[in-house]
């Protein structure tokens, strides 16, 4: 399951959603606005999307994940809109069978978010200033993570 | 023919607008549309080649042939998560 939301995201009942019974192992993660890059002390995060886009390479990234590794259920939710210190940004929850299965794919999620999901960043900083997150390369020129390479 | 544009995060900052058309000869490839956006639009010059350009939702390549019509998304390095 895919949700693109600009409400503060619920992130408990996702990990309850993807407990089954014949999966032993359920990884979570959460990335969260951080106050401090360096020695810049950030305020604030503003995302936005092109949503339609985001949402067919979200999907298709579950799909890619699904096919790599026996996952019993996958959700995975982006916030967008100004998130302020400590907000959660992004939520993936998953489970396997077994422990490395889920560190790998959950691993493998957040990396290709990262490189390749239309959403970007902009800091605001706490001398007023702003500034959009661009740091990578293009986004359609990304290598696969290490997890598909073996 | 016609494109229908939309700019994103700091490209949309640098042009000063979300959508906008385009209109560029018939059989233009997306490399071609890269050279026509600095002419329009000099201050993407220098960012532009940092971005990707999706049409109707799917990641382009140079050498594709623009079909009249079509959304066109200039996006920059993303930083989701």
């Amino acid at each position: 399951m895919i949700q693109i939301v600009r409400e503060p995201i619920a992130y408990h009942p996702l990990c309850e959603k993807v407990r089954t019974s014949h999966c032993g192992a359920v990884v979570c993660f959460l990335g969260t606005v951080r106050d401090l890059t360096g020695s810049r002390i950030t305020t604030s995060l503003e995302y936005e999307a092109h949503e339609s886009m985001a949402l067919k390479i979200l999907n298709q990234i579950e799909t890619e994940v699904r096919q790599r590794w026996p996952i019993g259920d996958f959700v995975l939710v982006h916030r967008l809109g100004l998130l302020e210190v400590g907000e959660v940004a992004i939520a993936i929850a998953l489970s396997t069978p077994h422990r490395q299965s889920a560190f790998e794919a959950c691993e493998y999620t957040i990396e290709r978010v990262k490189q390749t999901v239309p959403i970007w960043k902009k800091e605001h900083l706490i001398d007023g200033q702003t500034e959009w997150v661009h740091h990578g390369e293009r986004p359609d020129k990304q290598p696969m993570p290490s997890q598909l390479k073996n | 023919m016609k494109l229908n544009l939309l700019f994103f995060a700091k490209a949309r900052e640098l042009v000063g607008v979300t959508e906008s058309s385009l209109t560029i000869p018939e059989g233009c490839r997306v490399m071609d549309l890269r050279q026509e956006l600095i002419r329009v639009y000099p201050q993407l010059a220098g960012f532009l080649d940092r971005c990707a350009i999706a049409i109707e939702n799917e990641f382009s390549s140079d050498e594709q042939l623009l079909v009249p019509e079509t959304t066109v998304a200039i996006l920059p390095p993303v930083s989701g998560g």
